[in-house]
């Protein structure tokens, strides 16, 4: 605890009162200062549901490839090329909203702001200027293995993970809106979902769709890929906001997320590299979505972790309501 | 409901769907997959190509006649019949198109110009090379690198055996097809003898003519044969109006149709193709001193003279004549003498049996190939002629000009002549060497036969012929036995003259026996002695004396000689004798013709060559020449040290030819213009110098994404293989194995994956 | 939603608390960090992209250097051949040739030469121009020419390629050296610097 001060504000809603209360270098009133700690478990459920028919979708699309006639499998191609890229996405947000149709959740109006503006800055920013500008997938093909684990770790990585960052911390981050830890989580979320879903679509339309597997295959791998590196700087923004935290904290943090993306994005196609000969064809889809899941499962089970163990830690030091 | 309910209710729901999948999984696939064609028909039908003679007419390209061949190498030799690239009966020609089975279920693609190579008119057998693009364009034949079939052994096959005919069915229109059939009988003719023919009943387009009969391997044992007619200009199902070949802005019966004939039923066996094929892939080909010229007057083919025989002699003679055979005869011979036959004309036999057609007896339409004038038998062996009355008719160019009718399931005509044959007597009377081939100027010959069923005072006439004009005729009354032997004889004190007899003997006015007999050359036994002073050379002088090397038998020639000329001197050689030289290397034979004999009855120098495009490959060398198929002498030859082997037909490799297709692994869709190729066997990605030096084979994808290495890879190696296609991630793999089991070609697919 | 609950406590609320100067520092980092990684990529891809090999040729006494991981062919009627393994759909290439140039042989009849020996070989082979341009400070003739690259393979259904090229032809005594550059129609220009590079490179 620390003492009043009297020039000292709420860290959330700015709000001068002499019930302000510090905590690891931030102040709170009496409104916010038990909230920040607060878990919000259906934000939780509402990203593991969504994952689980994801995996699902993943599993049943390789069955209906193996038992579908290959020439019957040109034709859904697109709309499920098209499917992987946008419902993943859209399930997450019904999910909050028929959540907060029922009153169990509060949900800003700069939810669906979050989500979209990734979604556009992915789509007229960061994806032009890696694809067009720099046209980095011509080198990345040119170039050694190393070079392109370095490339993605260097270029790709810290691009869309600066995006992200950008998107939340500028947008809600600074906002009477951002009241809890999970906050952090949850519009990071929004911005990864709505990031990976402009690039997804984009990529299936510049394809005329996917093949059944393969495809459907890498665009989960490549969600993966984005919502990992989310989780991480939804974490570190939110643990940040709500304690005064070492300068270095949030950049090391952001850099965690830029390795993470840029391995990801290395690992999911690097990793589907096989064995060629007369009967191989040199190429599996699952090692790198096998990677990516599992990748993203840690992580959100670490983040997940952490931010409930910081929550409590929270609640004890404050003393329970 | 409680918190906890609910999520026992979304357990279950996932438990549920989980389940399901599982259950999907386990279930048995649902294999919609066609069975697919066996690879070795698939190879077979992709080396089958189509042709089409042209010629051009007021500047338009006008289609005479179209056919099917197959490619015999990988540089574009394709084995076809005469009469689809040579001016030959109805097809009018100076321009050989070559159309290719690109892709295996669409019509052919038009693709390349070829050029006659070899041909013998005799079998209606050719090869033509191909040599141009359409616009022309020279080709480098060495750069072609063609699916093609290897040649196999058809001297083993039967009736029974089971055949696959390929090759395309109607005018272009079709695909290539594959038609599994069997060898319902052989038939003999006078220029192959017993094994002339494969006979069939499988539905054969007649455009399939030219096209190939496979054995189970994939390996050509015979040529499918039929040379359509046509009936003037008239078109019809036979010959089709395809064009406006009179630019009249319609296409009407005025209009030049293409001949497809009918239903191919006749497999010309591989055998008599040998000589073609090794010419063809040794840069053969074949001179010799022309003739005198004669001017043949344009007459109307005639056939006449038209009788049975149930068999043949060895020497081609009929053993008995007879218009009736007993129930149960499976060996019938039609003969008949023709004359002013022009090469090539469309000649059919066309059996009925009261009245209802029997194809399996007939044969034809084929291209005629027999020579100008002579006598000709056709023969069926091996089928059993069921009971009844056969009426055989021969048709040229569709339009019946001879018939003949033959009874199964009566007695033999008697009483009857047998087994005539001619040679000189020894001092007991006796014949011990029948020939058709005597020496001019002898004193005497005789006809000797069998007779059985002659009774006293039975009439009888024996008629001789001296190149076709009758120089004797007696009528007796028969006074010896029943049955026993007999000779006639031709006798001249002086010395019988050369040139061709013939013998006729008639019971009553009913034809008994008949057989040709030719003399010529010297000595006073078979065979005569026709040519003198052989030799061989290995250049000829302007004047036509051998030059260059020069020697008898046995010479041996140094390497870098072009050809080698036989030269002669002959004697007592009357006109139009039927005679053949042929070339051996090392014993196989290599190239042969058989011609009819116009220089002449006396000379010197006369001159048969093997000649070829580059220099004659080192090996023994010998050249056999025979007159009515009788053996007169032979040559030998040595060029180089003759121990290096003849490049002839190849024995399988150990190679494998790859073939594949490069796709996108998100997409599925071909990668056009991705590289792949391979490097020297053993050679790894970590000694790679990136230069093309170490490259094995390499080649770059086509708009679909495949790709063909011009190059095999042995069976049992493992190579290192690269794959670059800009925006996907390069392939490298060290350990790109070949099984030692593994088919050639094979098909593989390289999926490329985006960073 | 509930909108007017949006209006509501945006209006009303006060703005947060200020920001710390651990957050300032941390928000800089972030975007130095960024930047840095940036920078960092960015010359890693420029050093890699315009990574060049050396190629020589003592016996032709010719030496170049090219772009890292071309394809060297020695093999054919040329000293060199480099090829780009990924270009799509016809793989860009340079090519070195010495042509005899003794006595009275001008540089046009070398190039007349060449041309004869493509129209024969190369459909559709086509000559532009034939000029005088500056290359490193001297004047060397350039002749422009174009063919269509077709593979003769009938089962390969490779679509003809119009390919663009450009001879560069430096005179060394009594013989000619000839630099080519070859590349499709569309990539021609974008390429046109690289090979510049190469023929800068060039050594004599």
């Amino acid at each position: 605890m620390y003492a009043l001060l009297t020039d000292a504000r709420c860290t959330v809603c700015g709000q001068e009162t002499t019930e302000i209360t510090g905590y690891g270098g931030r102040y709170y009133c009496p409104t916010h200062l038990h909230r920040f700690s607060e878990n919000v478990p259906l934000i939780w459920r509402a990203s593991t549901l969504t994952f689980s028919l994801m995996l699902l979708a993943v599993l049943g699309t390789g069955i209906a490839s193996l038992i579908l006639p290959a020439e019957t499998q040109d034709a859904p191609r697109l709309a499920v090329s098209v499917g992987y890229a946008v419902l993943p996405a859209l399930i997450w947000l019904l999910i909050l909203y028929q959540a907060a149709a029922r009153g169990r959740l509060e949900l800003s109006p700069l939810l669906p702001t979050v989500f979209v503006l990734a979604a556009l800055i992915a789509a007229a920013v960061t994806r032009p200027f890696l694809s067009d500008l720099l046209a980095l997938n011509l080198w990345l093909t040119r170039t050694s293995q190393i070079n392109r684990l370095l490339g993605n770790l260097l270029i790709c990585g810290p691009i869309n993970v600066f995006a992200l960052y950008a998107i939340v911390r500028y947008t809600v981050w600074h906002t009477p809106i951002f009241t809890r830890r999970t906050d952090g989580i949850l519009y990071a979320l929004a911005a990864g979902w709505g990031y990976t879903t402009a690039i997804n679509l984009m990529f299936v339309i510049d394809l005329g769709g996917l093949t059944l597997l393969s495809g459907s295959l890498r665009l989960v791998g490549q969600t993966c890929a984005y919502l990992a590196p989310s989780l991480v700087i939804g974490f570190v923004l939110g643990h940040n906001r709500f304690e005064n935290l070492p300068f270095y904290y949030l950049p090391a943090g952001v850099t965690a997320a830029g390795v993470l993306n840029g391995a990801l994005l290395y690992a999911g196609s690097e990793l589907n590299s096989t064995r060629l000969d007369l009967t191989a064809s040199g190429f599996s889809p699952w090692p790198g979505v096998v990677i990516s899941l599992l990748t993203l499962a840690g992580v959100f089970g670490a983040v997940y972790g952490l931010l409930k163990r910081y929550n409590a830690l929270t609640e004890a030091r404050l003393g329970h309501r | 409901m409680t918190s906890s309910l609910k999520n026992r209710n979304t357990i279950r729901w996932l438990m549920g769907t989980a389940s399901l999948l599982l259950l999907m999984l386990t279930a048995t696939p649902l294999a919609l997959a066609q069975i697919p064609e066996p690879v070795v028909i698939q190879r077979v039908r992709q080396a089958t190509v189509f042709l089409m003679q042209t010629y051009e007419e007021a500047g338009t390209q006008v289609l005479s006649c179209v056919g099917s061949g197959t490619l015999i190498s990988a540089d574009g030799l394709i084995l076809t019949n005469a009469h689809l690239v040579t001016e030959m009966g109805p097809c009018r020609g100076e321009r050989i198109i070559v159309a290719l089975a690109v892709h295996l279920d669409d019509p052919p693609v038009p693709t390349y110009t070829a050029e006659l190579i070899q041909a013998d008119t005799q079998f209606d057998l050719a090869i033509v090379r191909i040599n141009a693009s359409l616009d022309g364009s020279l080709i480098d034949p060495s750069t072609l690198n063609l699916p093609f079939v290897a040649i196999g052994d058809s001297s083993a096959f039967a009736p029974g055996n089971g055949l696959t005919f390929v090759g395309y069915p109607d005018i272009g229109a079709s695909s290539v097809a594959a038609v599994q059939g069997v060898i319902t009988g052989l038939t003999a003719e006078k220029s192959g003898s017993h094994l002339s023919w494969f006979r069939t009943d499988s539905s054969l387009g007649g455009a399939m003519s030219g096209g190939g009969a496979f054995d189970v391997s994939g390996r050509l044992v015979g040529v499918l044969t039929s040379a359509p007619a046509t009936t003037g200009n008239e078109p019809g199902p036979m010959c089709l109006s395809i064009q406006d070949s009179t630019r009249d802005g319609l296409i009407t019966e005025r209009d030049a149709c293409v001949p497809i004939g009918a239903s191919v039923t006749a497999i010309r066996p591989i055998v008599f193709a040998q000589h073609l094929i090794e010419a063809a892939r040794n840069h053969f080909h074949l001179a010799h001193k022309p003739g005198i010229p004669t001017v043949e007057p344009i007459a109307e083919p005639t056939i006449g003279r038209l009788f049975f025989s149930p068999t043949i002699n060895d020497l081609g003679l009929p053993t008995r004549i007879t218009s009736t055979l007993p129930s149960g005869a499976n060996s019938v011979y039609l003969f008949f003498d023709y004359d002013n036959m022009p090469p090539g004309i469309p000649y059919e036999i066309h059996v009925t049996r009261d009245g209802l057609d029997m194809p399996a007896f007939s044969l034809g339409p084929l291209a005629w190939g027999g020579g100008r004038r002579g006598t000709w038998f056709v023969g069926t062996e091996g089928k059993t002629w069921p009971d009844g009355r056969y009426e055989f008719t021969i048709l040229l160019n569709a339009e019946p000009v001879a018939s003949a009718t033959l009874i199964i399931g009566g007695e033999a005509d008697t009483p009857a002549f047998i087994d005539l044959l001619f040679g000189i007597p020894d001092e007991n009377g006796n014949i011990t060497m029948p020939a058709t081939l005597l020496p001019a100027n002898v004193a005497r010959f005789d006809g000797q036969f069998s007779y059985e069923g002659m009774r006293e005072g039975q009439d009888w006439t024996e008629v001789w012929y001296l190149d076709g004009v009758e120089i004797y005729r007696a009528t007796y009354l028969w006074a010896g036995e029943p049955s026993g032997m007999w000779s006639v004889r031709a006798q001249n004190s002086s010395g019988l003259p050369l040139g061709r007899y013939r013998l006729e003997l008639y019971i009553g006015t009913r034809l008994a026996a008949t057989g040709d007999v030719t003399l010529a050359g010297g000595g006073q036994t078979s065979p005569p002695i026709i040519f003198s002073n052989p030799r061989l050379a290995s250049d000829i002088s302007r004047d036509g004396l051998p030059a260059g090397q020069v020697g008898a038998s046995g010479v041996v020639m140094p390497l870098g000689i072009t050809a080698l000329y036989a030269f002669v001197d002959w004697d007592l050689m009357p006109a139009g004798v039927t005679w053949t030289y042929r070339w051996f290397l090392d014993g196989r034979l290599v190239a042969s013709r058989t011609q009819t004999w116009d220089a002449g009855g006396v000379g010197q120098n006369f001159w048969m060559a093997l000649i070829s495009d580059r220099a004659l490959p080192e090996g023994q060398y010998a050249i056999e020449v025979l007159v009515e198929n009788r053996p007169m002498f032979s040559l030998t030859a040595t060029v180089g040290t003759g121990t290096q082997p003849l490049s002839g037909i190849q024995p399988e490799s150990n190679e494998v030819m790859i073939t594949g297709r490069v796709v996108d692994a998100l997409t599925g869709k071909g990668i056009p213009g991705a590289l792949v190729f391979i490097l020297d066997v053993a050679l790894e990605s970590p000694d790679f110098t990136w230069n093309e030096a170490d490259i094995h084979t390499q080649a770059i994808t086509d708009r679909d994404g495949r790709f063909a290495f011009p190059r095999g890879l042995l069976r049992g190696r493992y190579y290192t293989a690269y794959v670059f296609a800009e925006g996907y991630i390069t392939k490298v793999e060290d350990r790109f194995t070949i099984p030692r089991d593994q088919p050639s070609p094979t098909d593989i697919v390289i999926e490329m994956n985006r960073p | 939603m509930n909108a007017s609950l949006f209006r509501r406590s945006m209006r009303s609320a006060p703005p947060p608390g200020d920001l710390t100067r651990n957050d300032r520092f941390a928000e800089l980092l972030v975007v130095a960090l960024a930047v840095a990684a940036l920078i960092l990529g960015l010359s890693l891809r420029q050093q890699s992209a315009n990574q060049t090999w050396r190629y020589e040729n003592r016996e032709a006494g010719v030496e170049a250097s090219y772009p890292a991981g071309w394809l060297v062919d020695e093999r054919g009627d040329y000293v060199v051949r480099i090829r780009d393994p990924y270009a799509r759909p016809f793989k860009t290439q340079y090519q070195i040739r010495i042509i005899p140039a003794g006595g009275q042989t001008s540089i046009r009849n070398v190039l007349d030469g060449l041309t004869l020996q493509r129209s024969t070989d190369l459909a559709a082979y086509r000559v532009f121009s034939v000029d005088e341009v500056p290359v490193g400070g001297a004047m060397l003739t350039q002749m422009s020419f174009a063919f269509v690259d077709a593979d003769p393979n009938p089962f390969i259904q490779r679509l003809p390629v119009v390919v663009r090229g450009m001879d560069v032809v430096i005179r060394d005594g009594d013989r000619a050296i000839v630099v080519t550059y070859m590349a499709a129609e569309d990539v021609f220009e974008e390429n046109r610097a690289a090979f510049e590079r190469f023929l800068a490179s060039l050594r004599y």
